[in-house]
């Protein structure tokens, strides 16, 4: 087992910036919402809306990171290993099997995470944001459009509430099938995941054929790809002989 | 891990300590107390002691006002024991000799109204405590009863404190 | 040193970012005011001395002839108050499905004492003027126009009883009209604190106590504090006194409103402010009303008429020393620290006239129109409904059971054998010359119909430390708000499927993770395939 450093600093913020918003939303909209009584319900709408402006701005971060990134790539939905992952957790997770999709450096989601994120962050949190707002200026109609009841919105941002409660119940559980009970919510906050050994090569190559993809000739002659290749395999043997000799940085000798 | 589970526990048990002091000693007024007392207790509402009446069903009622009040205007049937003398006369036999009433037993339906509920809320769970077990409180007291059957009472008018007011009724 | 910095900073800005509630915060005089002075260090020395006038100190023949005096120099005076409705105890207002109709004190019903018609010699002692006895009464004489009875400021001048508005024999006319001054509470306070015939019976915020009461019963009457009088609200120009009475007026103008003075931003919560578009002032700060005193909230005249045994009128007394029967009234209850019931209300009622007929039972004395979709100025409506705290008077009164109207009934006569039902006791006839008195029929047969009048409330506003709390109306238990229910209130409502429908949810998924949890350590110890 090898660690992989998969999860920079933005990331992990966002993650746990989100986490404790979205408590701190899910608790005072319950009390709001009249089931719980945690906060005094002045101090709970308070906490609510200066949670959901927080939060509000965190997500334009967050958009603004996904996008200059890349890193929305990793959301797309897919049906690929989508049947082997589910097998994994009603069956396999038993017997000790290994997880059927491997992380790496571009693809660190599995296709149960991939489709539940994306429907997280198309479907349920804008009609949460798009609901909330509706719910603070509900008082203050925009030129003709005049919300009559507030019954609708408040029934949508429940039922939203619930279904986020519930994705929390369930994600703080399956967090626990890493490697180890914790690896996984270490991983979120050291930024270090741990890998097979198997997986080290693959992640490595992966990180090559990235930088390789970075690199261009200036001219589309032949020759000039040629050179690129010569240039590119030269570097290779170089790195070869650097980690034989332990001279690569970071490395311990 | 062990560290973070300790932690972990720590914290609850603090937070546990510190909630659960905020239960039972200090109260900042008496409605706080009541408030607790309602918890424990069992309220009917003055519809459903109007039924019990009209059904004639064997029950105890208790007027816990002060006897001026209670001269003044009772439900049909109560008997009056002031708040301040009820743990002492409840299980008092010559008491309920003399008001020639049987007494009642632990297990006999007994329901206590005051002017507005409060006292009765807190009668009704000393009671409670001498471990009589059908206790109730007549919701929001006399003045419930009385909006609801404005014309159901009756009055000791002889015994009662006759206060002359300067006009009586007319311009 | 970075990590204690950033923990002071976080502490620092979650403080300020939570710590705005601002609820009850304000200090006294730290909210927005609007044109009011604060009256503590005032001296109100007045600009004329009354008691040096000649004119003031010849011998009055009658109560007319100190009028006289008085308009010989406020000349034009006259003139101002045959404009108010305190003078014709009626005016013109609008209501829905009637038209323009004259309305007032003069011709309403109300489920109180009825109404004046037939009886009008005691009743228009509460009149500013002198000699009303019937529909005879000439409201263009200036010399019947009561000037003291607003102004006298030695609390000696009464109207005596029957007397049609004269003042008693024993009223000292030039004592009065040499002291007068700008009306206090006691000159309001004597017609409006005891109308229906006693303390505080009818508005249940209006009542003697606050002459002289504390913080706590009426924060802005208080001796404790601002000791304000009913004219610095009210606030009279040229006689004409704004804040008609919701129960007898019914078009939303002229009113006197809390906004005069507090703005309509007065919280330095943006979120309490924002309740003021759907939230009456009144109904956050006056959380109980008869505070000091009980006020009554049940009139049942069928029981009218038992008399003691020698055969004479007679009354008994409540727990609290309130009446609870008078053998010319009827039953009565009292109670007191009542709790409002609330109503949307959008500053436009409706009333039974005398004329109507009864088409729901109880009857609908005055209807208070509004309700949760009627938004207000910039939205869609142009009539603001706001939830109100509400006085409801419930009662049962006389009315004909053939021609379905109510009965005005004569009431009160100097002599008895006249037919007044408080010294004859005969319905029947009071009835018949009630109605002829209105220039209503009466068939004959009469009958008692419950009936409901709804009076909002006003005065005896609470400190803010008693206002009303969040939880008060957005809880699920026990709402104040409970009988409104044509809108969705959060923390009170909740659709019951969608409810049933997420907690199963939570449920199952905490089921489900238990079992699975449990499947992982019970078997994950025995079969282990080996990784290929």
């Amino acid at each position: 087992m090898k660690k992989v450093y998969l999860y920079k600093k933005f990331e992990r913020f966002w993650h746990w910036g989100q986490s404790l918003l979205i408590f701190a939303l899910l608790i005072t909209g319950f009390d709001i919402h009249g089931t719980t009584h945690f906060f005094e319900y002045g101090q709970a709408v308070t906490i609510h809306n200066t949670s959901a402006w927080a939060f509000l701005v965190l997500i334009v971060f967050a958009i603004f990171w996904h996008v200059t990134t890349d890193e929305w790539k990793q959301y797309l939905p897919t049906v690929k290993n989508m049947k082997a992952q589910l097998d994994y957790y009603l069956v396999g997770i038993f017997a000790h099997a290994p997880h059927p999709v491997k992380k790496r450096t571009l693809s660190k989601l599995n296709p149960l995470q991939r489709i539940t994120y994306f429907a997280l962050k198309i479907v349920i949190i804008p009609t949460m944001v798009i609901t909330g707002l509706m719910y603070m200026y509900f008082n203050y109609p925009i030129m003709e459009f005049e919300i009559e009841s507030l019954e609708t919105v408040a029934i949508i941002h429940t039922m939203g509430a619930y279904l986020l409660l519930t994705f929390l119940i369930i994600h703080l559980y399956l967090i626990t099938t890493g490697h180890t009970l914790t690896s996984n919510l270490k991983a979120m906050i050291t930024g270090w995941e741990v890998v097979d050994d198997e997986d080290v090569k693959d992640i490595v190559e992966e990180a090559v054929e990235v930088t390789g993809l970075k690199i261009r000739p200036i001219s589309r002659t032949r020759q000039s790809h040629e050179e690129l290749e010569e240039l590119v395999l030269d570097a290779l043997h170089e790195t070869e002989t650097k980690v034989k000799n332990k001279k690569l940085k970071g490395q311990k000798k | 891990m062990k560290k973070l589970i300790m932690k972990l526990i720590g914290m609850m048990g603090i937070l546990v300590f510190v909630y659960s002091c905020q239960q039972k000693s200090n109260y900042n007024n008496v409605d706080e107390i009541v408030a607790e007392a309602m918890e424990t207790t069992q309220g009917i509402t003055a519809e459903q002691l109007h039924t019990k009446i009209d059904n004639g069903d064997m029950i105890l009622l208790i007027d816990t006002r002060e006897p001026a009040e209670f001269n003044a205007g009772y439900i049909p049937g109560a008997v009056n024991i002031p708040r301040g003398v009820l743990e002492f006369k409840i299980d008092n036999e010559a008491f309920w000799d003399e008001a020639m009433l049987y007494m009642p037993e632990k297990e006999e339906e007994i329901i206590i109204y005051c002017k507005k509920g409060k006292r009765s809320i807190l009668a009704a769970c000393t009671l409670k405590k001498l471990g009589y077990k059908k206790v109730y409180y007549l919701s929001d007291g006399w003045k419930n009863w009385e909006m609801n059957y404005p014309l159901m009472y009756e009055k000791n008018p002889d015994q009662s404190a006759h206060t002359s007011s300067g006009e009586s009724g007319g311009c | 040193m970075k990590k204690l910095t950033l923990i002071v900073a976080l502490f620092c800005t979650t403080h300020w970012l939570f710590a705005n509630n601002g609820i009850n915060k304000d200090s006294i005089r730290s909210f927005p005011m609007n044109e009011y002075v604060y009256k503590s260090g005032n001296t109100n020395n007045p600009s004329a001395d009354h008691s040096k006038f000649a004119i003031l100190q010849q011998p009055f023949a009658s109560a007319h002839d100190a009028t006289a005096a008085c308009l010989s120099c406020h000349t034009e005076r006259d003139k101002e108050i045959m404009a108010t409705s305190h003078w014709h105890w009626r005016r013109s207002e609008k209501l829905e499905g009637k038209g323009v109709v004259s309305l007032g004190k003069a011709n309403i019903i109300n489920n109180f004492c009825i109404g004046i018609t037939g009886s009008e010699a005691t009743c228009t002692r509460c009149h500013i003027g002198y000699g009303w006895t019937d529909s005879s009464f000439d409201f263009t004489d200036p010399l019947n126009i009561d000037c003291l009875v607003c102004h006298d400021k030695t609390g000696t001048y009464k109207k005596k009883p029957g007397g049609a508005g004269y003042p008693a024999e024993s009223v000292n006319l030039n004592f009065v009209s040499q002291h007068v001054g700008s009306p206090g509470r006691e000159n309001c306070g004597v017609c409006h604190f005891l109308g229906g015939g006693g303390n505080n019976v009818k508005h249940g915020d209006l009542d003697i106590a606050m002459l002289d009461c504390s913080r706590e019963v009426d924060v802005h009457m208080t001796t404790e504090g601002e000791n304000m009088s009913c004219v610095d609200c009210h606030i009279t120009e040229k006689h004409q006194i704004p804040g008609k009475v919701y129960a007898l007026s019914s078009e939303n103008k002229n009113r006197t409103t809390c906004e005069q003075c507090h703005t309509d931003k007065p919280h330095q919560s943006t979120i309490l402010n924002e309740h003021g578009l759907r939230v009456a002032c009144q109904t956050c700060h006056i959380p109980e009303y008869a505070k000091a005193n009980g006020t009554k909230m049940i009139w049942d005249w069928s029981t009218a008429g038992r008399l003691d045994e020698h055969g004479n009128p007679m009354h008994e007394n409540d727990a609290d020393g309130n009446h609870n029967y008078l053998s010319i009234k009827g039953n009565f209850v009292y109670n007191d620290h009542v709790i409002p019931e609330y109503f949307w209300f959008n500053g436009i009622a409706n009333h039974q006239l005398i004329t109507d007929k009864i088409t729901t039972i109880p009857v609908q004395m005055n209807t208070l129109y509004g309700s949760y979709n009627d938004k207000g100025a910039h939205q869609k409506s142009h009539a603001p409904a706001k939830i109100w705290p509400v006085k409801v008077h419930r009662g049962k009164q006389i009315y004909d059971t053939v021609n379905m109207t109510l009965i005005q009934p004569k009431l009160w006569d100097k002599e008895s054998g006249k037919g007044a039902y408080w010294t004859d006791f005969d319905w029947n006839k009071a009835a018949e010359l009630g109605m002829a008195a209105c220039g209503m029929p009466y068939s004959g047969e009469y009958g008692f119909v419950e009936t409901e009048m709804y009076w909002p409330l006003n005065h005896q506003v609470s400190p803010a430390s008693e206002s009303l709390k969040c939880i008060d109306c957005h809880s699920r238990p026990n709402s104040r708000l409970a009988s409104l229910n044509d809108f969705y209130l959060p923390g009170r409502d909740f659709n019951p499927i969608v409810e049933t429908a997420g907690v199963s949810l939570i449920l199952v998924s905490i089921i489900g993770i238990a079992f699975h949890a449990f499947c992982r350590i019970v078997f994950g110890g025995k079969c282990k395939i080996d990784n290929p």
